[in-house]
């Protein structure tokens, strides 16, 4: 490869600078905080969750890091793509089953003796090897063993890592190590396997149009991860900054606050996200010369998207925190500092906000996972992400049709669904471990 | 207190005026009739004789506020705000796109849309305090852990899987049910069953978490402990004391979201073809019928403000404390 | 003849691996009255849910017997145990607030009991039901039967719960403080009913509390409770004259009498429930301790007849059981212009939540009230809960606008006149607040606590000065120096109140404004923040309003009281004579209202102070008043001016021929 052409697209640069933004957050000394990560990282149920977030983080964080191939290409292409070539290097025709030798559909061949024969062809991926290939439970087999190695030596070099650095031991939090070790040995095996079968097989198939199911749900991580991530972080400032300026300040600002996030809850939901979507379709589709790229105006759409349900749906944790300050309002030491003449938006800033920070990242984190599943949702009303972004509302919503098809094509529905239920769950067990480490009185039922 | 319901209700009204100005803007101000004559005839090299002729046909070739080529009340009754904004407080919706009474065909597939949604309400509030009650009565113990595991899990399940697997196991693979369709009238039954199932099913995972966490909070109160002190049995204290308390939460919004049933259920209906508010929604979006949104706009504003009016009547009916001071 | 009726031997409850309870035996007989003493987290409580078998489920029991008459309840299966809660053995708790059903009536929470211990049902269940709230002194009984336990007062919920508890006939009745939640007028009338209902009844009783005055007028034998273990358990009048375990006197002398002696202060705090120990519990904070205290648990013995204590230390004489170390009262400058003049302040809250249409309800929660204040002199003001005391004491500290009225700080033009002024901070007055977890801002290092006042009111602006400023606050309240760089959870409720006087201290106020500062801490921790209050006075000249509920703790502390009433000053003057020559016969009712050992019973008045909705007319207090005639219900009494300052607002004060009528016996019944 010769130079890379780095591309920032919008929704890369918000994710890039959420994480530095909560890495720094957690970098500084603030008792509260490094309590609740102290209390979730004693949690089993919490580290195996967070592990399988940041699984599925850090294949967004690489899905986000985008460059041009090469000078004067359009096209845009991600670190990620570059780790999933193997994957995309073969396709196929049109469907074939996971693990499959042969295609789904039968084809007509003209045999060496002039009969016209229907058949299931030889798969490409598999006609490509040289000399033929081994059984999937070998290559299974193989992946544990590797992914057993995997496992030990990457812990063994983190301990001897550890003995010889005893600052770094003291700096971190308690850990459940043995759930630690259990889910990395999982994910290292597991990894492993899948690298193993891929090299032969296509793991979970193919789709109409002969693309690696696997590939395609991979590649719909970083959509829908983002989605829900960018989405809560959109409902932040409306909820924080209009929650508590209607709880400190009270009288008519509250009464006009009030009446805005009543008038936006009587609205129902998914017709305003769909009023709000048609006419963002519009817009894109008037000023298509905007866009220089496809990906670009799919970018954008996503990005508008998180938008429009960051602006419709804070009035939730708006009110949350509106009942919350008028409590804290009352408390003595905000008391105490206004006796001290200390100004309105410094007693906000260092009184009220450090002490609904708990309530604002347990909202975040049971956000996200219902997030997720709109996503799929909104793709099917056909109110969701660009039609050509992998994205598993786009692959469920493709499914249906597959789902009616005699003998029944079942596995990229499957596929899309395994990774979201994977994905959802672990946030929904997240959540339930960071309310608990954060809220240990429950403020919010 | 009837200065208290009075002024209820008038608080209805600037909050009904707010939304119909927000849908106002949103539909003719940030993307103007041109604008929505273009998406619809698709095309982008559209003449404009094109677009007067669509809008003259769809019934926006009128001004926004103030019509200066009519006299007297016509110049204000003849636009756009009045005709399109006005006009439903008087539940007149128009027409939609595809020249059918929108007010008629929203009051012919209400019934349809309750048909599925009453009882998967219903059946689904009574099954998810079962539910919670069974977790809280065996609280800290494995069937409550086993169940609020398996909550977590349920709800992690997005509702379109749990709407094409049970139409794939229970219709196609089973033929327990018929895979879409409706019938209206008490025959409509085997229809109705495979979808009042699956949503009843999908709803387990929240609703019964929500319960248990309302009920565990008042079976932790001090009067809980009175209670025990006296001798009373385990299940006189949770069905008395705590049902009666943790009731309170669960019937307002109950009786909250009760009006919106009329509403449907967007992916249900859809799904199994049922010619219901919930598919019309659907309709509206793919053939992005604006009319039709706005009208299911207003009509599901004023029923969520009916659901808010219900539950501070709900409160004074179930909480003596409301009730009485 | 009197029957044993609990024998407890032995008894150890561990929640995780702290033993909670420990070696804890006592035995209590019908018609008697065994008081448990123990402050927060000695585990009192623990002990009457032992009993009941209601522990919470992650204690549990580790060894011991809790007999009751001659049947072991812990080896008992649940459906006897829960025949005999709310039958035999009843209790009633601290909160009346919480511990009613909120949605159910009284009837239906009466009733409950009535049907499962006395198979009462229909018209005979009903009869009982109001013949026991008529028991209790529950007016027009019947009616309130259909009544919702929020429509009644803190006293009479705590009724309610008695008649409750009476309903099965009980033999045993535990009472979790009582009293606690309840102002100490009301406290007096309930304790009164408990023992006329265990008089007439015949009962046990267990009475747990932290209040020695309360176990002094009401327990027959008293037990020492110091984390999770028994240190002492006496009659009455052994324990009164002869106390014997170094903690046990420590109590007495950690209450504020009448001497102007200093506070016998207890070092350290409380030890938090869950700590382990080796040797005396006690030891780490006992002056006395030898090496020996901190290895081996001294042994349980019988010092005289019926006296157990369990110390090494038995046979040394006591004799260092007070500080002698008298202080003498600073001087007041009673000449010269006052400090503080707050001339005829008044103060609205307006209640109405329904905005629009209706006419605003407004409680008068400050009623023209007059007072001054001296340099270097503490005021006291004293009353109920709801009377205003607060809302003065926040208007003075510059939280709240007055009304009508005025306030004037002396050589300062702070006060503003303009009510509405947002801005409302000013260095010259300060306060120190009640609740020592609410006081601190959880997420703020205390440093930045302290400092945050100094640099919004520029004292002291440059930052290294402003360090060893710090460094001397933090001297002056007795903390180390390295609180400072910690957060406010790691220290103690003591320790936390502190710091909130150092908060206030910092910013050099001429007046400090403590509003119940100590009322949320355990008495042997009150006195170390009362002496430092006086400290502070005496090196500072500072003033100090100090607002309470608590008499005793007033009288020991002020140079003059203020007394209130429903938003009124009903009477000052100077603390001697007020303590001993009250003319308003409010101040007499809380004077007799206050428990005191070694005497018989506290005085009762009748009745609950009315809402500030809805005053009554002429004299506020004249609906409770025993001296009451035609003209307080409809004339307002105007101040009234006795020698020394002593100015009372009733039109028949008990002058000192008054006095002599014998009003006093009239009023206590």
């Amino acid at each position: 490869m010769m130079g890379i052409h780095p591309v920032i697209l919008w929704t890369d640069a918000l994710v890039w600078l959420l994480v530095a933004g909560f890495a720094f957050a957690l970098a500084r000394r603030d008792s509260g905080l490094r309590k609740g990560v102290a209390r979730l990282t004693r949690a089993p149920v919490a580290v195996a969750s967070g592990m399988v977030l940041v699984a599925y983080l850090g294949v967004t964080l690489l899905d986000s890091l985008h460059f041009h191939p090469a000078a004067g290409d359009s096209g845009v292409v991600s670190v990620f793509d570059l780790l999933l070539r193997p994957l995309q290097r073969v396709s196929e025709k049109t469907y074939s089953a996971p693990l499959a030798d042969r295609l789904f559909v039968q084809e007509q061949v003209l045999r060496p003796d002039g009969h016209q024969q229907r058949v299931y062809p030889l798969l490409a991926i598999v006609a490509q090897q040289a000399h033929g290939h081994a059984q999937p439970a070998a290559a299974v087999w193989y992946g544990v063993l590797q992914g057993l190695g995997l496992a030990g030596a990457s812990a063994a070099s983190v301990l001897i890592w550890f003995r010889r650095r005893r600052a770094a031991r003291a700096a971190l939090p308690p850990l459940a190590w043995r759930t630690a070790l259990v889910m990395w040995t999982v994910g290292c095996v597991l990894f492993a396997v899948t690298v193993q079968l891929a090299a032969s097989w296509h793991v979970f198939g193919t789709d109409k149009v002969g693309q690696d199911v696997l590939y395609q749900s991979l590649k719909s991580i970083r959509t829908d991860f983002l989605f829900g991530l960018l989405t809560t972080l959109a409902t932040l400032p409306l909820a924080v900054g209009l929650g508590v300026a209607a709880g400190y300040f009270g009288g008519w600002i509250d009464d006009i606050i009030q009446y805005v996030y009543t008038t936006l809850n009587a609205i129902p939901g998914i017709l305003l996200i769909a009023a709000a979507v048609l006419l963002m379709q519009g817009y894109i589709e008037v000023h298509a010369a905007h866009f220089d790229s496809l990906a670009l105006r799919a970018d954008f759409r996503l990005l508008f998207l998180c938008a429009i349900l960051g602006v419709t749906s804070w009035t939730g944790l708006c009110r949350l925190l509106r009942a919350e300050t008028l409590k804290l309002r009352e408390l003595e030491y905000v008391q105490a500092a206004r006796s001290f003449g200390v100004s309105d938006w410094r007693i906000m800033w260092r009184h009220i906000l450090p002490n609904l920070t708990h309530l604002v990242l347990i909202s975040v984190v049971m956000d996200f996972s219902s997030l997720v599943l709109v996503e799929a949702v909104l793709s099917y009303l056909g109110l969701g992400v660009d039609p050509s972004v992998p994205s598993w509302g786009n692959m469920i919503n493709a499914a249906q049709l597959e789902l009616a098809r005699e003998p029944v094509v079942w596995w990229p529905l499957t596929a899309a669904f395994s990774l979201m239920f994977v994905l959802v769950l672990s946030a929904n067990l997240f959540a339930d471990s960071v309310r608990e480490a954060f809220d240990p009185l429950g403020s919010r039922s | 207190m009837n200065a208290y319901w009075l002024r209820r209700l008038l608080y209805a009204i600037p909050i009904l005026i707010g939304v119909n100005l927000l849908t106002f803007w949103l539909f003719f101000m940030v993307n103007s009739p041109e604008d929505m004559a273009r998406m619809h005839l698709g095309n982008k090299r559209v003449t404009a004789m094109a677009i007067a002729q669509w809008e003259v046909t769809h019934g926006y070739d009128k001004p926004l506020f103030y019509n200066a080529g009519r006299k007297g009340l016509t110049a204000w009754t003849d636009t756009l705000f009045y005709t399109r904004s006005i006009r439903m407080f008087a539940l007149d919706f128009g027409q939609s796109d595809d020249g059918r009474d929108i007010g008629r065909e929203i009051r012919a597939r209400a019934g349809p849309s309750l048909m599925i949604a009453l009882p998967s309400f219903l059946i689904g509030l009574w099954t998810n305090i079962a539910l919670a009650l069974m977790m809280v009565w065996f609280r800290a113990g494995w069937p409550d852990r086993l169940g609020v595991a398996l909550a977590a899990m349920l709800m992690s399940v997005s509702s379109l899987f749990y709407i094409m697997a049970g139409q794939f196991l229970v219709a196609r693979l089973w033929r327990l049910a018929p895979v879409s369709g409706f019938v209206p009238g008490i025959d409509g039954w085997r229809f109705v069953l495979l979808p009042v199932l699956i949503a009843v099913l999908s709803g387990i995972g929240n609703g019964s978490r929500w319960y248990r966490s309302i009920f565990l909070e008042e079976a932790g109160k001090d009067y809980v402990r009175t209670a025990r002190a006296k001798g009373l049995s385990e299940s006189r204290i949770l069905f008395r004391h705590v049902l009666r308390n943790g009731l309170i939460p669960v019937v307002t919004s109950t009786v909250a979201v009760l009006p919106l049933l009329f509403m449907g259920s967007l992916l249900t209906e859809s799904f199994f073809g049922i010619p219901g508010l919930g598919s019309y929604v659907v309709d509206a979006i793919a053939a992005q019928d604006f009319s039709v949104v706005r009208a299911m706009v207003f009509i599901g504003t004023v029923l969520y403000l009916i659901g808010l009016w219900l539950t501070d009547l709900a409160y004074g009916w179930v909480d003596p404390r409301v009730r009485l001071s | 003849m009197s029957e044993t009726l609990l024998e407890i031997s032995d008894l150890c409850v561990s929640i995780g691996d702290a033993r909670v309870l420990d070696g804890v035996g006592f035995g209590i007989a019908s018609q008697e009255t065994f008081a448990l003493i123990g402050e927060s987290g000695s585990g009192k409580s623990m002990i009457a849910l032992a009993i009941m078998r209601l522990l919470p489920s992650a204690a549990r029991f580790e060894a011991g017997h809790v007999g009751w008459r001659g049947r072991d309840l812990l080896d008992a299966p649940e459906s006897a145990v829960r025949a005999l809660r709310g039958g035999e053995i009843a209790m009633i708790f601290q909160e009346p607030m919480t511990s009613l059903n909120p949605v159910l009536t009284l009837g239906e929470q009466i009733g409950e009991s009535l049907a499962l211990h006395r198979q009462l049902r229909g018209k005979a269940l009903r009869r009982e039901a109001v013949g026991l709230l008529q028991a209790v002194g529950i007016a027009e009984a019947s009616a309130r039967l259909a009544e919702y336990p929020f429509r009644l007062s803190g006293g009479m919920k705590q009724r309610a719960m008695i008649a409750m508890a009476l309903a099965g006939n009980p033999r045993l009745l535990i009472a979790d403080e009582p009293t606690t939640a309840l102002d100490v007028t009301v406290q007096a009338q309930v304790l009164e009913l408990l023992r006329e209902a265990q008089r007439r009844r015949g009962m046990g009783m267990l009475l747990i509390t932290h209040d020695l005055g309360v176990a002094g007028i009401m327990a027959d034998r008293i037990g020492v409770l110091y984390a999770g273990e028994l240190v002492e358990i006496a009659t009455r009048e052994q324990f009164f004259s002869a106390a014997r375990h170094p903690y046990s006197r420590k109590l007495f002398a950690a209450l504020p009498g009448r001497s102007a002696a200093r506070l016998m202060q207890i070092p350290g705090s409380v030890p938090q429930a869950g700590t382990r120990f080796s040797g005396c519990r006690f030891a780490q904070r006992c002056d006395l301790a030898e090496a020996r205290c901190f290895v081996t648990v001294a042994p349980w013995v019988e010092v005289d007849a019926g006296h157990f204590a369990r110390c090494h230390l038995l046979e040394k004489a006591f004799i260092a059981s007070t500080e002698t170390s008298a202080v003498t009262a600073p001087v007041v400058s009673n000449g010269g212009a006052p400090l503080l003049e707050v001339d005829q302040l008044s103060v609205e809250f307006s209640l109405s939540a329904l905005r629009w249409f209706e006419a605003r309800r407004t409680l008068l929660a400050v009623d023209r009230v007059n007072l001054y204040l001296h340099a270097g002199e503490t005021l006291a003001l004293v009353g109920e809960s709801g009377c205003g005391k607060t809302t003065l004491g926040r208007v003075i500290a510059g939280l709240q606008a007055a009304d009508t009225g005025s306030l004037v700080l002396r050589d300062s033009a702070e006060y503003p006149t303009d009510a509405g002024q947002r801005r409302i901070g000013r260095a010259g007055v300060q306060m120190v607040f009640q609740d020592p977890f609410a006081s601190l801002n959880p997420r703020m290092r205390i440093d930045h606590l302290l400092e945050e006042g100094m640099v919004a009111m520029h004292v002291e602006e440059d930052a290294r000065r402003r360090r060893g400023r710090l460094r001397e606050l933090m001297a002056q309240v007795g903390l180390p120096e390295q609180a400072l760089e910690r957060y406010p959870h790691e220290f103690s409720g003591g320790q936390r109140q502190r710091i909130a006087i150092a908060r206030a201290l910092a910013v050099r106020p001429r007046l400090i404004v403590c509003d119940e500062p100590t009322s949320a801490l355990d008495v042997s921790v009150q006195a170390q923040v009362v002496n430092l209050l006086r400290d502070i006075q005496q090196q500072s000249a500072v003033a100090l309003l100090f607002i309470t509920h608590n008499l005793v703790l007033a009288g020991y502390l002020a140079h003059r009281m203020a007394v209130m009433y429903l938003g009124r000053i009903v009477e000052t003057g100077a603390t001697a004579d007020l303590l001993e020559r009250p003319l308003h016969p409010y101040t007499q009712v809380l004077l007799a209202a206050i428990p005191r050992p070694g005497q018989a019973a506290a005085g009762v008045i009748r009745g609950e102070a009315a809402s500030a909705l809805h005053p009554p007319s002429g004299c506020a207090f004249h609906p409770r008043c025993p001296r009451a005639q035609t003209l307080c219900t409809h004339t307002e009494p105007s101040a009234l001016s006795f020698a020394g300052g002593h100015i009372v607002h009733c039109h028949f004060p008990l002058t000192a021929d008054a006095q002599a009528g014998g009003s006093v016996a009239g009023l206590t019944q």
